[in-house]
């Protein structure tokens, strides 16, 4: 039981640690290069 | 909106399946999500029962107002046009207020003839049209006051409207030479004090120092409002790392503050009760290769979706179909259209893409159609809506034939 228990706690931390790392990863704009400001407000 | 056996689905529908009937770029909406949305909204404030009145500007799809309609609710106008299109998708005129710092005799004329609750006046001067057409008229005029509570919204600059350097609204000296003013007033009738601070706000804090404001400004008035607009802002997730608006706590605020007075609450929502229903489906027209990034050009671009460009949004992108090999480059989401900013995102670790492949552009139900233009002469997309087992086409994809019949 106690074996089953830790296998599964193993591979649950091998693929939530695996989906981390590979997980798509969006770049904030405006990091490198210039930023537009426009004034637009909206109501 | 779920992956199963690999493939992107809304409802029943595989984004694939959708496409084959109606191409792309299509903006996609979920009825169950904004259903959803609407009823957690009413819920968050049911103590108080507000009125509802959601923010045409951010989606104006008649088709779509007709749905938010059977809700119950009610419609925050800043136009002729929208004031028409809220009519005409069968708003109860009791239940539109016009908003806006700009309306013109012509906009007031029209709002008065229709005898909506509430015109929000943003200025001294707007307020004397009201007055001088409604005398005209021999009429009576519910207005409402704008405050600016000079109020950081804590949001971008580019949405931020509460902070005195901003247009809207007007200070609290001036606000109460106002209420002095319309006391007097035989043709207008003030009922209400409005605010709104800005949008995409998910810090209830902001929210709580604008209600301290106005219980300020309101004891100094010494005047009974019989609403208070409070516009509206309420953010939503765009990406993992938003925290998510307290609504709990905004609700606590309110109702401290509806224990000194007994005024009816009204709230415009636009975000929060579309925003997260649509999806917008595009097709992959090249991948151009490139030394350090892959640029993905799509066929959906700034001028169906300006967001990003715009504010500088980032709007989840996810493919129509999984599959498992990762690129190894950075891919670049961009439009066809003759600008840099025609940009939606640059992402790692997505999987690879090929030409025709379909990708889908999350959260894109507010301001998305509402802010989208002819720029290039693109045309406007497909809008459809999946309510139960059914897709409903709520505004057709644009024709050369409409784009050059002007």
């Amino acid at each position: 039981m106690i074996k089953n228990i830790l296998l599964i706690s193993i591979l649950y931390l091998f693929v939530v640690s695996c989906g981390k790392k590979d997980d798509p990863k969006y770049i904030e704009p405006g990091k490198s290069g210039k930023k537009t400001i426009i004034l637009i407000n909206k109501v | 909106m779920r992956y199963i056996n690999k493939k992107l689905t809304i409802g029943k529908f595989s984004v694939e399946t959708i496409v084959k009937k109606y191409g792309t770029p299509t903006y996609c909406y979920s009825y169950k999500k904004f259903k959803k949305n609407i009823l957690d909204f009413k819920k968050n404030f049911k103590s108080f029962s507000p009125l509802i009145c959601f923010s045409i500007k951010s989606n104006t799809n008649l088709n779509l107002i007709k749905e938010i309609k059977k809700f119950g609710l009610g419609a925050d106008v800043v136009s002729m046009g929208e004031l028409m299109m809220a009519l005409k998708a069968g708003i109860n005129p009791k239940k539109i207020v016009f908003s806006g710092v700009g309306k013109t005799s012509n906009e007031i004329n029209y709002a008065i003839s229709k005898d909506i609750l509430l015109i929000n006046a943003e200025s001294e001067n707007e307020i004397k049209e009201i007055e001088k057409i409604a005398n005209s008229k021999n009429k009576l005029i519910q207005i409402g006051i704008r405050l600016n509570p000079n109020t950081d919204a804590k949001t971008l600059n580019q949405i931020s409207t509460g902070k005195k350097e901003n247009k809207f609204g007007i200070n609290e000296k001036q606000f109460l030479e106002l209420v002095k003013y319309c006391r007097k007033s035989k043709n207008v009738d003030l009922k209400c004090l409005s605010v709104h601070i800005g949008s995409q706000i998910l810090n209830h804090k902001p929210y709580e120092k604008m209600l301290r404001v106005i219980d300020k400004v309101i004891k100094k008035a010494k005047y009974k409002f019989e609403f208070i607009d409070l516009g509206g802002g309420m953010g939503i997730s765009y990406g993992k790392n938003d925290k998510l608006l307290n609504y709990k706590r905004y609700n606590i605020a309110i109702k401290n503050f509806l224990k000194r007075y007994k005024s009816k609450i009204i709230f415009e929502p636009g975000r929060s009760i579309v925003g997260n229903s649509a999806f917008l489906i595009s097709r992959v027209i090249y991948v151009k290769k490139n030394s350090k990034k892959d640029f993905i050009i799509l066929d959906a671009a700034m001028n169906d979706l300006i967001r990003p460009a715009l504010y500088g949004a980032i709007h989840k992108i996810l493919p129509a179909k999984k599959n498992i090999k990762k690129s190894n480059k950075t891919y670049e989401f961009v439009g066809p259209i003759c600008e840099s900013t025609d940009k939606f995102s640059s992402i790692k670790n997505f999987q690879e893409l090929k030409e025709n492949d379909l990708v889908v552009l999350h959260d894109v139900g507010a301001y998305g159609m509402s802010l989208s233009s002819n720029y290039n002469l693109r045309l406007k997309p497909i809008e459809i809506l999946v309510k139960n087992s059914k897709i409903k086409v709520i505004r057709k994809r644009q024709t050369y034939k409409d784009l050059l019949n002007y």
